[in-house]
């Protein structure tokens, strides 16, 4: 006949080897989140310096001196 | 006389030990042998004729033989060795307890033989021992007391205890009818103590006592007493106060054959005390005997007949014929020691018929004690199978509970998975959360990005291309007018307002592509380019002077749109140009503040002034109507040719946000 304690043994067993896995599944999809984010952070990140740049081209312009030319400094690396 | 008792004692418990393994009594003996009649031939139907068999062994020997033999038959048809075993051993049992050791050695060995070959170590262990007392009862205690210590051998490999302690005993006894009595003493103490470890405090209490007599019988009176104090002890302790008084009096009679007269008569007193406390009147009979047998082995002739009388009063009102025997006994020893010899021989003559019917009587009670025994054992049974119900019913709670546990830890399984799927499922859903937020902004950004920069290629090619087609068009008039020596006044008027118009246009175009590209313009910005272009001014006209002020109310981190904020900045531009061109000010003032929830911008001069009444506007003064329309504003310009010229813009600031 099964004992008591056996039943309680392979509970805790299978509770603790579910929790295991499941932090172990978690771990992994917060991973591969984690490494998602950083590539969408990145290109905006990249976006945003490339606005940066064309806004401190245009800051740089100057009513008087009419130097507009040098304003605008057009990026190649944007692909239209 | 009481210590030949204690023997008779000691030896029918011992007998009664080593039996008890294969003999057992049926509750219900009628329902059996319906159950039989009944019963298939298998294997449960030779086990039957073997409790059956062992059954009428006790309460009729005559009947117990035939169903042996059958169980013997019938095991032999369906080949059942251990079945055989048993039913051979209670065949061996019937024709020992009839005294046909030969019949009774022939079928325990069979037994053996099966119990060798079968490897059934309890079943040798139990044979050998029914052998062993076959042959005591022959008298062959040599060939007995090596086939005990087998038996010993197979029950200490079986590790059973009680087992152990019974061999011992049955060893101490062959030691025993071999006179050895210190070998006997060393098995019975060791019997003794695994009994003391086993707690069976009613053995030890027996055993003890026995062991005080073989002491007595040595004449180690010594150790007999200790032997019997300690029984007095543990009688004590079971509160047995029968009992009490027996030990009381073997103590007694120790120290009577001691020569301690002293302590004898101390204790047989205590004992006669308590016995007729429990009204034990066979007790009483014997101590009474015992103390009058010392006292005339002290030849207190008076004294020792005053108790032997009483000890026969009670013996033969109770038709206690043991006693009365042995008293009989002692007054016959009494008058011949007093020389009545024709009273000694009376007394001898009631001893020897006393010694005669007991004998008669004996049987008597072996038949009765067999009863008693059969009952005995009838409630012992009962008492196991009520013990198996209860380890049945403790059983079935414990599959019970293990049952409801598993279930429990069940649904705690199943309850742990759900809340780590819905953790898991709400993990995912934040990040697709984060996740498409932030793609949606990576979009905006992106189309942001794309469409600035190609708003930034169309306005460089138009600065590019148009820009550079205006120049043209302005060097082109300029070669124009310098070209040709003879040109009219209106002519050259009309170039140089064309060559203008064309300038204008060109600053118009540039702004127009800068405020394309540009998104907003802080105050700060917007304050910094008017406190340039008015040094520029400065630079220029050497005789003006300029006052620039803003309110420190307005925040600096106000923000126009760049549309708004260059036509602003065209504004004051164009009113600075034209006080510095037209009016020949000396002063011009520009003060920006805040006013009825309003921007307020002022741009005043102290020059010449011109009447607005008659004034014919110029391109100036419509370019800053139209881009003060252009940014939601209204404007005022006055002038008065002694004080100077006003322009005063007003802007809300909701246009502002």
């Amino acid at each position: 006949m099964i004992s008591l304690q056996l039943v309680i043994l392979v509970v805790a067993i299978s509770m603790i080897g579910l929790w295991f896995y499941f932090f172990i599944r978690n771990k992994i999809i917060k991973q591969a989140h984690s490494k998602r984010l950083q590539i969408l952070t990145e290109n905006v990140e990249m976006h945003q310096s490339q606005i940066h740049i064309r806004d401190k081209g245009l800051d740089t312009y100057k009513f008087l001196r009419y130097n507009l030319a040098e304003a605008l400094v057009i990026q190649p690396e944007i692909k239209l | 006389m009481n210590l030949k008792s204690n023997i008779i004692f000691f030896l029918s418990f011992l007998c009664v030990v080593s039996l008890s393994f294969s003999q057992e009594t049926l509750k219900n003996p009628d329902s059996s042998l319906a159950a039989l009649k009944e019963a298939p031939e298998d294997t449960s139907k030779v086990m039957l004729y073997q409790r059956i068999a062992g059954h009428y062994n006790i309460v009729h020997l005559d009947s117990a033989k035939a169903f042996a033999e059958k169980g013997i038959q019938l095991a032999d048809e369906i080949n059942f060795s251990f079945g055989k075993l048993m039913n051979l051993n209670v065949l061996g049992n019937y024709y020992e307890r009839k005294t046909d050791y030969e019949n009774a050695m022939l079928y325990y060995n069979e037994a053996l033989d099966i119990a060798k070959a079968t490897n059934s170590t309890k079943g040798f262990a139990v044979i050998l021992n029914n052998i062993a007392t076959v042959h005591i009862r022959k008298g062959d205690y040599q060939i007995a007391l090596p086939l005990l210590f087998d038996a010993l051998k197979a029950e200490e490999k079986l590790g059973n205890e009680n087992g152990i302690a019974q061999a011992y005993n049955n060893i101490g006894v062959v030691y025993y009818y071999m006179q050895d009595f210190d070998k006997t003493t060393d098995y019975l103490t060791r019997a003794l103590e695994i009994q003391e470890q086993l707690g069976n405090f009613s053995g030890l209490q027996n055993g003890y006592n026995n062991v005080g007599a073989i002491f007595d019988y040595q004449k180690k009176y010594d150790e007999a007493i200790r032997s019997y104090t300690k029984a007095y002890d543990i009688s004590l302790e079971l509160g047995d106060k029968k009992q009490q008084a027996s030990n009381l009096s073997n103590i007694a009679l120790s120290y009577s054959k001691k020569g301690d007269y002293k302590n004898a008569e101390t204790y047989f007193t205590r004992s006669l005390q308590q016995r007729e406390e429990v009204k034990d009147y066979n007790g009483l009979a014997s101590t009474y005997a015992n103390f009058g047998e010392s006292l005339r082995a002290q030849n207190q002739f008076q004294k020792a007949q005053m108790y032997l009388k009483k000890g026969l009063e009670i013996a033969e009102k109770n038709n206690i014929k043991l006693s009365a025997r042995e008293i009989y006994h002692s007054l016959s020893k009494l008058e011949k020691q007093k020389n009545d010899h024709e009273k000694a021989n009376e007394y001898l003559y009631k001893y020897i018929a006393v010694k005669d019917s007991i004998l008669n009587e004996k049987n008597a009670q072996i038949i009765t004690e067999t009863e008693a025994k059969y009952q005995t054992e009838k409630k012992e049974k009962e008492i196991l199978k009520q013990k198996a119900q209860l380890i049945e019913k403790e059983l079935e709670v414990k599959r019970k509970n293990t049952m409801f546990f598993g279930s429990l830890g069940l649904a705690l399984i199943l309850g742990l998975i759900g809340y780590l799927f819905y953790n898991q499922q709400k993990l995912k859903n934040r990040q697709l959360q984060k996740e498409s937020e932030l793609k949606e902004a990576l979009a905006r950004i992106e189309t942001q990005n794309r469409l600035q920069e190609q708003r930034l290629r169309i306005s460089r090619d138009l600065h590019d291309n148009i820009g550079a087609q205006l120049t043209f068009i302005i060097s082109s008039i300029d070669n124009l007018k310098y070209g040709f020596t003879e040109i009219s006044d209106k002519l050259s008027n009309k170039l140089s307002n064309i060559s203008g118009f064309t300038s204008q246009t060109i600053n118009e175009l540039r702004d127009t592509i800068w405020a394309m590209n540009k998104s907003n313009i802080s105050v700060e910005d917007l304050k910094s380019r008017i406190t340039n272009f008015i040094e520029k001014a400065k630079q220029a006209s050497e005789n003006a002077n300029f006052e620039f002020y803003i309110a420190p109310e307005i925040s600096e981190e106000y923000t126009f749109t760049s549309v708004e904020g260059m036509n602003i900045y065209r504004i004051i531009q164009e009113a600075v140009n034209n006080s510095l061109k037209y009016a020949e000010a000396t002063l011009i003032s520009v003060h920006i503040s805040e006013e009825n929830n309003q921007f307020k911008i002022e741009i005043r001069d102290n020059g010449k002034g011109f009447d607005a009444a008659k004034a014919e506007q110029g391109n100036g003064l419509n370019n800053i109507q139209k881009r003060t329309r252009d940014v939601g504003g209204t404007i005022d310009i006055s002038s008065d040719p002694a004080k100077g010229t006003s322009v005063v813009l007003n802007i809300p600031f909701k246009s502002l946000e």
